[in-house]
């Protein structure tokens, strides 16, 4: 075959190609047309099986044709496959479509208990100052629950806490056993918080028989209702916001002297006077003192050595004012609509 | 603790606080006395006055009202129908116009009875709020002002102040003891009643137990006659909280809220022998008390008795047969000093409260008991027409001999934080009536408490009253010294914490049961044997008589009233106290306590996108692994649930597992047992998992330790195995992982498998195993031979074969 007839042949394959790569449906179909045309058993490649036929002259410039065509042929494949995945593409993206607005998967988050919650943030405040907290056992004897805390057997103070009796023991009725059994262990100076739940016989519309206290205690060579007041001032400023201010009011506690009630400003009305506070601006939020020389003298301590102040809060009524809840029967009864409002707050 | 503001003025000049009573009120809490509340007595009579029946006559369409025509000081004449029938023309009555309302919100108004109108009411006693039930309406005595405010008339126009007296300030519990407290803040005097001496001869009285009474007093009356209190004298009782009985037993009760001293008058004709014994009481021997309850006594009661035998619980309730009746003609009065320890231990050993418990157990002023002996005698004389017989008599062993105590002013400047000046101390110690002396160079003062404060017994308590008399409001706010480095916080504060923020992140929520439960419950549902229940002597109530010794019991109450809330989807988790009792088998006595988490989840979730299929067990399994994870517990393991275990009977059998970790078994999980669901009606799934948290407590010094992570590719390999029904899978995968130790990155199962085709007690569990060395890049001919000696192993060991 003349050298023109085979130019022909390929001029002709060019066409027949360019025309099955424009005319494939998709990428695997583009593929099969290069293969056809372009691959080792191609139509292309059979037709360069042909230049052994030739002259010595006519071979290059039959060879450069063939090339030429090749080339021309792979600039085109590349130009309709880039075409068609573009295609495939657009369309594949159209059919993943999904909606959005469908629900998540997996679960909402939790929540803490908001007297967990209170007690918890409460330990973080304190842990600033260096205090460190401590537990005790729940089931106390009536040694560190009573006497060494100055509430001798016969002393009216005992009314003020209605105690659970089991045998040979009680079930504690305060925190403060925990911090009477760290100063019989006679390491001073001593900083920690004592925390946890307590129990006292008494279930109406606004006591539970087992609440939580959180009371904190300072045993140093001086410590004065001065320091007292303004640790208990800083921790409210702390814990309801900067403006929140701190007053005192005489009382008596056993375990101190002398004593006083604490009430900071209303932290829902800011002191201007509203149904929380009964209009006064101020809320009763706790007890405190300086730690009473009977309590040091129990735990074989020298009261003219060593001094302390403690001041302590129930948690329940600090959980309900900080967020505003009405009824304390609220708290043990774990309602998911109740808990699920402070979800995300423990984390 | 009721206190009447006119009875106060009987005592101490109040002027400065006429119409300012919020004045008073804010000094008595300020120093320490918290007023909880003032009341007005005069509230509920409104437009309540004294009125004249001027013609009773009949009401035209009712044989059993009357139409009265009444004149209340206006001019005006107003028709009243009146049922009542104790009535007649010319009685001084209660007339309630329109407008007033009554105790128990009762509105009065013009209203047409019958078809004629009717202008007002005619009151009766209980519709006054003075008694429980009352005959016929009340009849004023003839002098009674027509037209005067009800109030006014019956000296109403008072304020009730409620005080909150801590147990300390016993001597506050009497107006006497208020008027001492105000008189000193307000640096006025006390105006004293003028009354005789009391004789000290005794023929009366013989006291055998001279501890737990110290001074016994009495006085006898003769010729009373016992009859209702004059109207003062009920009116001020009834003000302060205390129900009228008779004008003697009145006096007793009156002078014990005036001057804060318990008192009893007996009926003198009953004490056998006219002669008053004080001692301690047989065991045995039996009173009838006024409540009409009888005791019997244990013999550590002091009694006060006759030759025949007791009378009264002394200082605590008298006896029903020696007390005052109408038939009484002469009495016995005593007055007496009854030691606080002896009183509070009959009482709370009885179960008997009573006003005069509650003070003798607080403490009495030894100095009060002639005062209000003279005080009671003379007003029993004027109520009742008696006349006192001879002298009052009066055994003592009480000596007055003040302590001393020393207060140094360095020392009361460094605790209270405040600067006191020697003359404002000497100031403020003389206002609560002590003695004081202030030494030469005035550093430090001799200091005299008076009788009725025996709460002042040390230097301290003097801080206090200067404190408090400064006023705490001059407390500055200081910063305590930081003299030492924190010491460790505990760890299982700090692992509780932590749990609770892993469970938060799961989508769990913080639970807080009561830790107490029912002994029928927990026998019901656990394991545990009932001599290690942890009983409460004194339970609120039988569903509350024990300790729990599970989480399981708050939990499972929480699941049912969530699902009655139609909360049907939810998961909750608990970190809590359980009790055991510790038994001859422990070793030891005592109570055990442990620190348990409880998890609950119920309701699959209805969400668009989960897995329905996953039984809800796996959520809790994913839970408490989550948990280990991040206290860095790896090994772990699930097994077989030993059905000895605690309760193992709340727990599906064939859905139970028990959790073990480093070889000890710590808790278990499971679905929850369907009879438990179908009793209480639970139509969705349950899951419930405890575990004790002492592990994670100790995990919590682990450190975490950086790894190397392998440069090398890992290579993915599937097979299955079938395998018996029964076999748990975790062998298979165990048996995997120890295999291969080295090179194995995680087995996982891809597939699980049952059907007819491999037969009903066969499954096939596909396994996943990613292998990865640290290294080198690991041959495909190498993984071929690693698998199939890992495959060989299972076969041979588990006697299973590759699918």
């Amino acid at each position: 075959m003349s050298l023109q007839a085979m130019e022909k042949t390929l001029d002709l394959l060019q066409i027949e190609a360019e025309t099955a790569f424009a005319q494939a449906k998709n990428s695997q179909d583009l593929y099969q047309q290069k293969v056809n045309y372009l691959g080792k058993q191609g139509k292309l490649t059979e037709e360069m099986k042909k230049m052994a036929g030739l002259g010595p002259q006519e071979k290059p410039l039959f060879g450069k044709k063939i090339n030429e065509v090749k080339q021309k042929l792979e600039l085109v494949y590349a130009g309709v496959e880039s075409s068609l995945a573009e295609n495939e593409l657009s369309k594949k993206l159209e059919t993943d479509k999904i909606d959005l607005t469908l629900p998540a998967a997996g679960s909402d988050i939790g929540a803490p208990h908001p007297v967990q919650k209170t007690i918890r943030d409460m330990f973080e405040i304190m842990s600033r100052l260096g205090y460190s907290l401590e537990l005790g056992p729940l089931i106390e004897k009536e040694q560190y629950n009573f006497e060494a805390l100055n509430i001798p057997a016969d002393h009216p103070a005992r009314d003020m806490q209605d105690t659970f009796f089991v045998e040979g023991a009680v079930l504690r009725t305060h925190t403060s056993p925990i911090w009477a059994r760290a100063i019989e262990r006679k390491v001073f100076p001593l900083k920690i918080i004592s925390t946890g739940p307590v129990f006292r016989v008494d279930s109406d519309v606004s006591h539970l028989p087992h609440f939580h206290q959180f009371e904190c205690v300072y045993i140093g060579k001086k410590a004065s209702m001065g320091d007292l007041k303004g640790t208990i001032s800083f921790f409210m400023r702390e814990f309801f916001g900067a403006q929140t201010q701190t007053r005192f009011r005489p009382s008596f506690f056993p375990f101190t002297e002398p004593s006083a009630e604490v009430d900071c400003t209303c932290p829902m009305c800011k002191g201007k006077g509203c149904p929380v506070c009964k209009n006064s601006g101020w809320i009763e939020v706790g007890g405190s003192g300086l730690v009473h020389p009977n309590v040091f003298t129990q735990a074989g301590v020298d009261p003219e050595e060593w001094q302390g102040f403690a001041f302590g809060f129930g948690m329940e009524r600090m959980a309900m004012i900080r967020y505003g809840i009405p009824d304390i029967r609220l708290l043990p009864e774990n309602d998911l609509q109740f808990l699920k409002q402070f979800a995300g707050v423990g984390l | 603790m009721k206190i009447s503001f006119q009875w106060l003025e009987d005592f101490v000049d109040l002027s400065q606080f006429k119409n300012k009573i919020e004045d008073l009120s804010a000094l008595l809490t300020r120093a320490g006395l918290e007023v909880e509340g003032i009341e007005d007595p005069a509230k509920d009579f409104n437009h309540v006055v004294v009125g004249k029946i001027i013609v009773k006559g009949q009401h035209p369409n009712s044989d059993r009202l009357s139409l009265c025509q009444v004149e209340v000081g206006d001019g005006v004449i107003r028709s009243i129908i009146c049922g009542a029938t104790n009535h007649k023309s010319g009685d001084n009555v209660v007339v309630a116009l329109p407008g007033a309302v009554l105790p128990g919100n009762f509105v009065i108004q013009k209203a047409k009875v019958r078809g004629t109108e009717s202008e007002g009411m005619l009151c009766s006693e209980k519709e006054l709020g003075f008694k429980e039930t009352s005959e016929g309406i009340l009849i004023l005595p003839t002098d009674a002002p027509i037209g005067k405010a009800f109030a006014q008339y019956m000296k109403l126009d008072d304020s009730i102040i409620e005080i909150k007296v801590t147990p300390n300030r016993a001597d506050c519990l009497s107006h006497l003891g208020v008027a001492r407290e105000i008189a000193g803040l307000t640096e006025k005097s006390i105006k004293n009643i003028p009354l005789k001496k009391v004789s000290t001869e005794n023929k009366l009285i013989a006291v055998e137990n001279t501890t737990a009474c110290p001074i016994y007093s009495g006085q006898v009356i003769e010729n009373v006659s016992v009859k209702p209190s004059p109207e003062w004298l009920q009116q001020r009782l009834q003000k302060v909280g205390l129900r009228s009985i008779n004008n003697i037993v009145d006096v007793t009760n009156y002078v014990m809220m005036e001057l804060g001293q318990p008192m009893h008058a007996f009926d003198f004709a009953k004490i056998h022998d006219g002669k008053i014994i004080v001692r301690d009481a047989k065991p045995g021997e039996k009173i009838k008390l006024l409540d009409d309850s009888t005791i019997e006594l244990k013999g550590s009661e002091l009694l006060i008795t006759d030759s025949k035998g007791p009378l009264c619980v002394a200082g605590v309730m008298g006896g029903k047969e020696s007390g005052v009746s109408d038939s009484t003609k002469k009495i016995f009065l005593e007055a007496a000093l009854f030691s606080a320890a002896s009183v509070r231990k009959t009482s709370r050993m009885h179960g008997i409260q009573s006003d005069s418990a509650y003070r003798f157990s607080r403490g009495v002023d030894p100095a009060t008991v002639g005062l209000a002996l003279q005080r009671a005698t003379q007003l029993i004389c004027e109520v009742s027409g008696g006349n006192a017989v001879g002298n009052p008599q009066l055994l003592s062993n009480w000596k007055f001999s003040p302590k001393e105590i020393e207060l140094r002013l360095p020392l009361l400047q460094q605790r209270s934080g405040i600067e006191f000046t020697t003359a404002e101390v000497e100031k403020f110690l003389k206002q609560v009536h002590c003695e004081v002396t202030a030494n030469k160079k005035a550093e430090s003062f001799k200091v005299f408490a008076p009788s009725f404060r025996q709460d002042l017994e040390m230097e301290m308590d003097l801080v206090e009253e200067c404190t408090r008399l400064k006023g705490y409001e001059h407390i500055p706010e200081t910063v305590a010294p930081t003299e030492n480095w924190p010491i460790a916080h505990s760890d299982l504060f700090l692992a509780e914490k932590k749990c609770s923020a892993v469970l938060q992140g799961e989508g769990f929520f913080e639970a807080f049961n009561l830790i107490f439960t029912s002994d029928q419950l927990q026998k019901q549902h656990s394991k545990i044997s009932a001599d290690k229940f942890v009983y409460l002597k004194n339970p609120l109530n039988s569903e509350m008589n024990i300790l729990r010794s599970s989480l399981f019991f708050g939990l499972q109450q929480n699941l049912l009233s969530n699902f009655r809330k139609q909360n049907e989807q939810g998961q909750l988790f608990e970190i809590g106290t359980v009790f055991e009792k510790q038994t001859a088998s422990d070793k030891q006595s005592g109570y055990k306590e442990k620190q348990n988490l409880g998890l609950i989840s119920w309701g699959l979730s209805q969400d668009l996108w989960e897995n329905k299929n996953t039984p809800q067990v796996f959520k809790l399994k994913k839970a408490v692994e989550n948990i280990l994870q991040a206290f860095q517990i790896s090994r772990f393991s699930w097994e077989k649930l030993d059905f000895s275990a605690d309760l193992s009977k709340v727990l599906h059998p064939q859905q139970s597992a028990m959790l073990k970790v480093e070889g000890q078994v710590i808790g278990f999980l499971g679905s929850m047992h369907p009879q438990i669901l179908d009793k209480e009606k639970i139509r969705v799934p349950v899951a419930f998992a405890e575990m004790d948290i002492q592990v994670l407590k100790t995990a919590m010094a682990r450190k975490r330790k950086f790894a190397v992570i392998s440069a090398f590719p890992k290579v993915q390999r599937d097979f299955a195995f079938l395998m018996p029904v029964e076999m748990p899978v975790s062998d298979v995968s165990r048996l995997i992982e120890q295999s291969g130790k080295d090179v194995i990155q995680k087995v996982s199962v891809v597939d699980l498998f049952t059907g007819e085709s491999i037969g009903k007690e066969f499954k096939s569990v596909a396994f996943r195993v990613i292998y990865q060395s640290a290294s080198k890049t690991l041959a495909d001919q190498e993984i071929t031979e690693l698998q199939g000696k890992i495959i060989a192993q299972v076969e041979q060991k588990l006697k299973i074969k590759l699918r």
